[in-house]
């Protein structure tokens, strides 16, 4: 059987959140039944994402982890400037494009 | 790494002397005392949420000595990064207990310590660092809560410590044989420490030569023969004993918990004395603890401004009076203030450097000038959240009044503010703002860290003056010879 896909996780600590980045998180894992999401230190993975909740993105970036990164915040997806509006869906279309290159 | 819950159940074990209201409390019942309670509470959750993924990015850090994961407040600061990540981490802590959690004295007093020493064996040949290490070692293993001992009761402030009728005003050094050394005297004002496990001790002002013996630093285990913990009131102190509404912050209470530590006769062994003597390094062990410590001003207020902002607010939605322009200006102001303490702490961090320790060090004057800043604005933070809460926040009745049969009705039907809001709502955020910003909670923002004076007196040392006065010179066309010096 073949393996289930697995993307890390990695939260900012959190001070000054716009957004719930948890809620956020539990959004995204109802839409990929088939995909497990672990914490970023654990191993196996092949993308990490990274949720900050707030613009300036404070998140250490493990850079010994040699995955594609999702870098979210409030207001961007790999620096690139998302509407709040359409943080969620950008974010998953992102996870889809990365999935797709596996 | 310890939880809360862990960290609760480590306190009960110590052998503490701690009056409270002139009674002696059982070591084993303090953590439950009405007086304490809150205090414990506000420090478990540094360790409680050092195992939530959503915190974990600042509440965990990795020993520079073993490679381990430990939490942030066991940790020495290894890079300009570490500064900031603290700073946000005091500010995330604050939002969720909206008071102090005390943990952040004895990370500063490490932090100090464990560069000084480094220092000071560097140039007199001691073996003091080494020492450090292992006590440091110590606490990141067993993820104990250290207190920063440093202020001294001090007695007449016109006169040093050796001139002081009563020399037992400073803690000093008197006895010293093979296996350690005896010391003698109190800390004051002493944050978090009936809830600690270990107290650093520093010396409180720079020495000289003839003032040997009052510079001195030590790890002591709080419960240690010989000290005994004298608790310090509170404002409205009593309402602890009765039931949560007028608390305002009923889980976690007001600023730290602070004692008067009495050390009689205390005895240290050798492999935890870290100055014993070296007088010359003693103003530069206050130096480095007291900038560690005013850098976190700006984190740990600007998260307790966060909470008394946000209470004002609601009160104002609570009242009918949220939308009104004059509001919306007094809550920007107070925004401003609380960004402009943060401000401070994030520059004072990002313009940290590295010690010859390998450890960072903020910037000493923009630490001073974020602490400064906090005497100051926390109280234009709190008049402001005292004016829209509206005298409402100072005159209502108890919880007792609005739980009475008889009389509760009264007390729902004249104290409502909007229809679809229930009364008791409104008093909760009433005493929220009534407990946060009075008494003790505006006594800490002015004096901890240090007094103002005790920020005003190291621009001078820090600002570069002379820098200053050739930027005019040039610009105002005035020509100095070099040889002249202004």
């Amino acid at each position: 059987m073949k393996n289930k896909i697995k993307i890390g996780v990695k939260f900012c600590g959190n001070c000054n959140p716009y957004f719930n980045t948890s809620l956020f998180l539990n959004k995204i894992k109802t839409n990929y039944n088939t995909i497990e999401f672990i914490k970023w230190d654990e191993e196996g993975y092949c993308l990490l994402l990274i949720l900050n909740s707030c613009t300036v993105g404070c998140a250490t970036i493990p850079s010994s982890i040699m995955v594609p990164k999702i870098i979210v915040k409030n207001d961007a997806i790999n620096y690139e400037t998302v509407s709040s509006d359409f943080l969620f869906d950008r974010t998953l279309k992102t996870i889809d494009y990365f999935i797709k290159k596996l | 790494m310890l939880n809360g819950k862990e960290y609760r159940e480590s306190l009960r074990n110590r052998d503490i002397k701690v009056y409270i209201k002139g009674v002696l409390i059982n070591n084993k019942d303090l953590i439950d005392h009405p007086f304490v309670k809150g205090h414990v509470n506000a420090a478990s959750m540094t360790y409680d949420l050092a195992h939530e993924q959503n915190y974990e990015d600042l509440m965990i850090a990795t020993s520079h000595l073993t490679g381990k994961k430990i939490n942030r407040f066991t940790h020495i600061h290894q890079s300009k990064e570490d500064l900031i990540k603290k700073v946000k981490m005091l500010r995330m802590i604050s939002q969720n207990t909206g008071t102090c959690y005390q943990r952040c004295v004895g990370l500063d007093a490490m932090n100090a310590i464990y560069t000084v020493t480094y220092e000071m064996d560097k140039k007199l040949g001691t073996n003091y660092h080494e020492r450090f290490k292992n006590f440091l070692l110590y606490i990141q293993e067993t993820d104990y809560m250290v207190a920063g001992a440093m202020t001294d009761p001090k007695g007449d402030r016109s006169l040093r410590p050796g001139q002081q009728v009563d020399p037992d005003l400073f803690v000093h050094v008197v006895e010293k044989n093979d296996k350690g050394i005896i010391i003698r005297g109190a800390k004051a004002h002493m944050t978090g420490m009936v809830n600690s496990h270990e107290m650093l001790i520093m010396p409180t002002m720079g020495m000289s030569e003839d003032e040997k013996n009052y510079a001195v630093s030590c790890a002591v285990p709080v419960d240690a023969p010989g000290i005994i913990h004298i608790f310090g009131r509170q404002t409205n102190d009593d309402r602890k004993c009765e039931g949560e509404i007028d608390q305002g912050n009923a889980k976690f209470g007001i600023v730290g918990g602070e004692a008067l530590t009495v050390l009689e006769n205390v005895f240290v062994p050798w492999e935890k004395v870290f100055m014993c003597g070296e007088f010359e390094f003693s103003g530069l062990l206050v130096e480095r603890f007291a900038c560690y410590h005013r850098q976190n001003y700006g984190g740990c207020k600007g998260g307790v401004s966060d909470v008394v902002i946000g209470a004002a607010a609601v009160m104002a939605d609570y009242s009918g009076y949220g939308k009104a322009g004059h509001i919306k200006e007094k809550i920007n102001e107070m925004i401003h203030n609380a960004e402009t303490l943060y401000a401070c702490s994030i520059a004072c961090s990002a313009e940290g450097k590295q010690t010859a320790s390998g450890a960072y060090y903020v910037d000493p004057l923009l630490a001073n000038v974020g602490k400064h800043n906090v005497t100051k604005l926390i109280y234009e933070i709190d008049r402001l959240a005292q004016d829209i809460g509206g005298g409402i926040t100072a005159t209502m009745p108890s919880e007792s009044d609005l739980m009475n049969p008889d009389i509760g009705k009264y007390v729902e039907k004249y104290l409502k503010g909007v229809s679809n809001i229930p009364t008791e709502n409104r008093l909760r955020i009433g005493r929220l703002i009534e407990n946060m910003t009075g008494g003790t909670a505006l006594v800490e923002s002015m004096h901890g860290a240090g007094s103002p004076q005790a920020q005003k007196v190291m621009y001078t040392k820090l600002s570069n003056l002379s820098h200053k006065k050739d930027c005019a010179l040039k610009l105002a066309g005035i020509k100095v010879d070099k040889e002249e010096e202004l």
